[in-house]
């Protein structure tokens, strides 16, 4: 074998390398670990529920617009009882109506154990920010309405203060036992107290009472508060 | 040169063909492989140019550099150690090295001309 014959062979051999080396980093295929694929099915997971919200809205709208439509061409429809349902509807989801329905019945008092030496007996007392937080683990939960001892908790007007050894719901204030209601799934809205890593589970091991019961159906009354706006436009 | 720079076209034309892959794990290796070959093709043009061409030293040293940084890339990998930074440095280096020579020769032989 000559010297350029040498030569051209091993030139070819690494060309071929080279070659092999564009077609296995261009394929277009990715490794990925079991981690990050799981993650990726998640994701895929999430984004196909997503999808399938975002059509059934599309529906929901698209039969409001027919709807409306025939309300406006139809002359025998009559446009009162149209609206009047409609408002039935707006007041329900806002709040203004008493709702019936399964759910739990929460009851949430001080604890009872013995303090510790130099412990804070803070901690065994109930305080606005555990029933806000327990009120976020039932919204989370899927809960559809939420009274705090008879007190109707909505999104955008309640309030849930402290005022020193009692709690102010919607402008009232209460003493321990505190009685939260909700209507919902019952199965989650009691798993969102009772599972491990819930608020409601730190709460019991400082020593708070908290006890879940699920009702087939609970009461929950409207909210009773006036709601105005002086800065909306 | 011409040979060469012929002979790799070639090669990568007759890859890009025959229908066969490299899995993407082993491509980090392979990658050593082909730095190394390159460094192999590189020296021997220059050894060619200062008539010190030896064609046993050409082809052991393609196959043996190329086949040693890809076992020693492996354990590395495989020991925690990321050794294939070692290869790339090596034959990099002497691949500018080369590169540099071959450039002063050609460079030497026009003007002598």
């Amino acid at each position: 074998m000559s010297k350029k014959q040498r030569f051209l062979l091993l030139s070819v051999l690494l060309g071929l390398m080279i070659a092999l080396q564009i077609k296995a980093l261009d394929s277009g295929i990715k490794y990925l670990s079991i981690k990050e694929m799981y993650a990726q099915s998640i994701e895929l997971e999430s984004q196909k529920s997503e999808l399938v919200q975002l059509n059934s809205k599309v529906e929901e709208l698209r039969a409001q617009i027919e709807a409306y439509q025939t309300a406006k061409d139809d002359t025998d429809i009559d446009y009162e009882g149209f609206l009047k349902s409609e408002i039935e509807l707006t007041k329900e989801t806002a709040g203004l109506t008493r709702v019936e329905g399964p759910g739990v019945v929460i009851i949430v008092t001080d604890g009872t154990r013995e303090l510790i030496e130099d412990e804070d007996p803070n901690m065994v007392l109930v305080h606005d920010i555990d029933i806000r937080a327990m009120v976020d683990d039932l919204r989370n939960a899927g809960a559809e309405a939420i009274a705090i001892n008879g007190q109707r908790v909505v999104f955008n007007k309640s309030n849930i203060q402290c005022t020193g050894p009692t709690i102010k719901i919607n402008d009232q204030v209460f003493a321990p036992p505190y009685i939260i209601e909700a209507v919902g799934d019952r199965k989650f809205l009691e798993s969102a107290i009772n599972a491990p890593g819930s608020f409601s589970e730190s709460l019991r091991s400082w020593g708070v009472f908290v006890e879940v019961n699920t009702s087939i159906s609970v009461t929950i009354p409207a909210y009773e508060g006036f709601v105005s706006y002086e800065y909306l436009n | 040169m011409l040979i060469a720079i012929v002979g790799i076209l070639l090669g990568i034309l007759l890859g890009l063909y025959i229908p066969f892959e490299f899995s993407t794990i082993s491509s980090l290796y392979i990658s050593v492989g082909i730095l190394a070959a390159i460094d192999s093709i590189i020296g021997a043009l220059r050894a060619s140019l200062e008539n010190k061409f030896d064609g046993v030293i050409f082809i052991t040293g393609f196959f043996v550099n190329a086949i040693m940084a890809i076992l020693l890339s492996f354990l590395g990998d495989k020991l925690g150690v990321p050794i294939y930074y070692a290869a790339i440095f090596v034959f990099g280096t002497r691949l500018f090295n080369n590169i540099g020579s071959i450039r002063r020769y050609t460079i030497d032989r026009y003007r002598g001309k």
